[in-house]
């Protein structure tokens, strides 16, 4: 497919034995197949267990398929010449906002990938200032990163993976770690991002809501791809979702309810938003409201 | 808050010493440090208190910040006074009692050691007052970048040294967490002798190490993926120029070690 | 009833007399009661985990006083460490205080803090393990062979081992995937049912509070914004979301629904409420 980004064919991975610990924390992904589309936004469900973060570990070639083959913009991901491109490509944000910082100034991290990628000295400073205006944390670009707060921090981390002019970021459940309020304003630059700059999102998370938000959703158990599909069409599924322990989002749990006692929403309810509309809609064709 | 250290002790600021290229502030620091050492009586050492003194202001640095960088050096202050009154030998006797006198010579000695001492301190003060730990650490890489024809990994050297500065708040974070959840479990870290309170670490340094480790190693990840492969063909953003304030402080370092010359030769010496 | 924990006129300030003092929490007053289970909301920074760590004596009050069964916990070094095993505290992510070679000597090390034999230690290893779910063959396993929630699991497990009066939980779910979440609420709805002690559970997730908490207390700038019922709290949801509170999806939607013009109440705060008022509202009845 031509317009695809990251293209996943038959791809199986499995740890050795000899690691136990990496084992356990990472498990494997079996026989997946897989095209991620240009400016897609992407969420990947799954319990801890379910090789969701092995996958994202495999799009940056981090981890090489050892059947099947991973393709970045063309690009095999066993090519090692070819490494350094594909990471230029797709950049990660991981959960632990702390562990990928790494210098003492917000705007020197930002400047931490174009510097390595060997960018001239004042494109480099543009792009930094762009990068923390994108995610809006240009004000804080003199701080020092312990001083910010989780969801900041996370933001000057996406800032650093965009100032590298990636086309695609891998968001490693970015949002485990830190309060609601951060990860409103993660969930909200993710969106922007994709919206605004055209920058291919694959957000894996295990928050509903979140997913909920995507274009599309993929839900992995046990190393395979059980799910694929709009939000609508996934949580559709609704035996499946709960069957693999996962859940419905709140507000087309309460769509159910309303749906079993004869109340019929017309349009599919996900988010809170949607619920607000359809039910706004039924109110006002059954006159209980202008 | 834990959350408010400051690693270093930078002064933001906007002065000429602050906006001085950092390799150029590392070099005159140095030579102002020999500069010092080359004093040998109170014409020259006045000189250089007043050059001193000068610069402080002209950082902007306040008078109470000076002194609290001297704070950790009281004790060997007091001690190479003691030391100089009472064991110079030669001059006028103003004092005796038991063994011990005390010449006028020691006491000049003493005052002259000390003030050279201050002086020392407040002058490599400045350069830490005026220039964040990045910039030093980024400028310690950029004078030593000719050792690389020898094969020292300066690059990695820096490298560690940025990671280290970077870590060391969430680290101090870490252990006070640590420290308090097993405080929660009844551990008893301030009581008892030696080796109970070795023993009670132990609940705090392995949790340390595996999050360390861990932290190291995710870390690492996180590098790789935005593409670091070492020092080889790397830019940097912020680059290091040397303006017309720096060839002006080369300048005036080089006129006070010509002073200093002239002046130890014109007066009388203190010492040796 | 009585109150196991009170705070009189409890005020902590950070940095004292520097120019950067702070207040993290002022001028609280508060009666925890006897096998209450209390929730505590509030922003990061609100004050929520400055307030807790005050129970066990861990943080001394600039001014104003803790009473654990009426007594002042400052009075003496030893009443400050008896206060540590009244008030079992459980931070967030526990996972990172385990060190032992095994999970059971993990769980054990509050026990034997308190000076504890060694069969009432076992007793209280064991009793522990079972209320978190941790079968007999996990107890010799290292601790560090553990999956993430069997680990959070055990660690907590070390906590509820002392048998505190009051069992205060830092966001116990946090990070965890919903399997994981799922099975630590019920373990802590179980322990309450089973011992009748207080638990006193700080969460971001309404939801969670919403459906285990008896009484609730709102934390906001350092200060107790609310404090009640359940339902006395959320009838309040228009102010909690001005506070930026992370209020339930489904009062978020009446919320949203009211704002619109649709003349439905906004103190809802669990989907079969919300599906309730909305039938009153469309003039149907429930099906059974």
């Amino acid at each position: 497919m031509k317009d695809s980004i990251i293209e996943f064919d038959n791809v199986s991975f499995t740890y050795d034995g000899t690691e136990e610990e990496q084992k356990e924390r990472l498990p494997a992904v079996k026989e997946v197949t897989l095209s991620i589309k240009k400016g897609e936004f992407v969420s990947v469900l799954g319990h801890n267990g379910s090789g969701k973060s092995t996958l994202a570990k495999l799009c940056n070639a981090i981890l090489i398929p050892q059947s099947g083959k991973v393709t970045v913009c063309g690009m095999d991901t066993a090519d090692e010449s070819l490494i350094y491109d594909i990471r230029e490509k797709v950049g990660m944000v991981f959960q632990n906002p702390d562990n990928q910082i790494v210098a003492t100034i917000v705007e020197d991290d930002v400047a931490f990938g174009p510097e390595n990628l060997g960018v001239e000295p004042k494109e480099i400073r543009r792009r930094v200032d762009e990068s923390l205006k994108a995610v809006g944390m240009y004000e804080f670009r003199e701080y020092e990163p312990h001083k910010l707060s989780g969801g900041q921090k996370q933001r000057v981390a996406i800032a650093g993976i965009i100032a590298m002019r990636t086309d695609c970021i891998v968001f490693d459940e970015p949002t485990a770690m830190i309060d609601p309020k951060g990860r409103a304003e993660v969930m909200e630059t993710a969106k922007k991002l994709n919206r605004e700059n055209g920058i291919t999102v694959i957000f894996i998370t295990h928050f509903m809501e979140e997913a909920a938000e995507a274009d599309r959703v993929v839900v992995m158990d046990d190393g395979r791809v059980l799910l694929d599909g709009t939000p609508a069409r996934v949580f559709g599924e609704r035996e499946t979702i709960r069957k693999i322990g996962l859940e419905i989002p709140s507000a087309a749990n309460l769509a159910d309810m309303l749906k079993e006692n004869g109340i019929e929403l017309e349009s599919d309810v996900l988010t809170p938003s949607d619920c607000i509309d359809a039910v706004y809609e039924a109110a006002r064709k059954a006159g209980v409201c202008s | 808050m834990i959350r408010d250290i400051t690693i270093g002790q930078y002064l933001p600021g906007k002065s000429a010493l602050h906006k001085m290229d950092p390799r150029v502030k590392i070099i005159v620091t140095f030579a102002f440090i020999i500069v010092i050492f080359m004093c040998k009586n109170f014409w020259s050492l006045g000189l250089m208190v007043l050059f001193t003194a000068l610069c402080t202001i002209l950082a902007g640095v306040p008078m109470r910040m000076m002194l609290k960088s001297l704070r950790p050096v009281m004790v060997i202050l007091v001690f190479t006074g003691i030391l100089n009154i009472f064991y110079t030998s030669g001059g006028n006797k103003l004092l005796e009692f038991w063994k011990i006198t005390v010449t006028d010579k020691g006491i000049y000695t003493a005052v002259f050691m000390i003030v050279r001492i201050v002086c020392l301190i407040a002058g490599s003060s400045l350069l830490t007052y005026t220039t964040t730990p990045t910039m030093l650490t980024d400028a310690i890489e950029r004078i030593l970048s000719p050792l690389k024809v020898f094969k020292i990994q300066v690059h990695t050297l820096a490298m560690m040294m940025t990671l280290a500065l970077r870590f060391i708040p969430t680290l101090i974070e870490e252990i006070e967490r640590i420290m308090n959840a097993q405080k929660a479990r009844g551990a008893d870290l301030e009581s008892g002798g030696f080796i109970k309170r070795a023993k009670a670490l132990i609940p705090i340094l392995i949790p340390l190490f595996i999050s360390a480790f861990r932290r190291a190693y995710e870390l690492a990840f996180a590098m790789e993926c935005r593409c670091y492969r070492g020092g080889e063909g790397r830019t940097r953003m912020k680059q290091m120029k040397v303006k017309a304030t720096d060839i002006v402080a080369s300048a005036v370092t080089a006129a006070l070690l010509g002073a200093v010359i002239f002046l130890n030769i014109y007066f009388k010496p203190v010492i040796g | 009833m009585s109150a196991v924990i009170e705070a009189v006129n409890l005020t902590h300030l950070y940095g004292e007399k520097t120019l950067f003092e702070t207040a993290a929490i002022k001028n609280i007053d508060l009666a925890v009661e006897n096998g209450e289970f209390l929730g505590i909301i509030g922003h990061t920074g609100s004050g929520k985990s400055t307030l807790i760590q005050h129970f066990n004596g861990l943080l001394k009050p600039t001014t104003g006083k803790i009473l654990l069964d009426g007594k002042d916990i400052a009075e003496s070094k030893e009443s400050i460490r008896a206060a540590r095993f009244k008030v079992g505290l459980c931070f967030q992510y526990p996972e990172y205080q385990l060190f032992e070679e095994t999970v059971y000597k993990d769980i054990a090390f509050g026990p034997k803090n308190m000076g504890l034999d060694d069969d009432e230690t076992d007793r209280r290893v064991r009793r522990a393990a079972r209320f978190v779910g941790l079968s007999d063959s996990y107890l010799k396993k290292s601790p560090f062979d553990l999956s993430g929630g069997e680990k959070r699991r055990a660690a907590i497990a070390g906590v509820i081992a002392m048998e505190p009066e009051a069992l205060i939980l830092d966001e116990p779910a946090a990070g965890l995937d919903p399997r994981g979440r799922d099975m630590i609420l019920s373990f802590i709805k179980e322990y309450r049912q089973e011992t009748g002690r207080t638990v006193i559970l700080v969460s971001h997730s309404m939801d969670d509070i919403a459906k285990l908490a008896t009484k609730v207390l709102v934390m906001n700038k350092g200060e107790v914004a609310m404090i009640g019922t359940v339902d006395e709290i959320f009838s309040r949801s228009e102010e909690l979301f001005k506070m930026g509170l992370n209020v339930p999806q489904v009062t978020k939607i009446f919320l949203g629904l009211k704002e619109k013009g649709v003349p439905v109440r906004t103190d809802i705060y669990t989907n079969e409420q919300g599906c309730r008022e909305l039938l009153r509202v469309f003039g149907r009845s429930v099906k059974e």
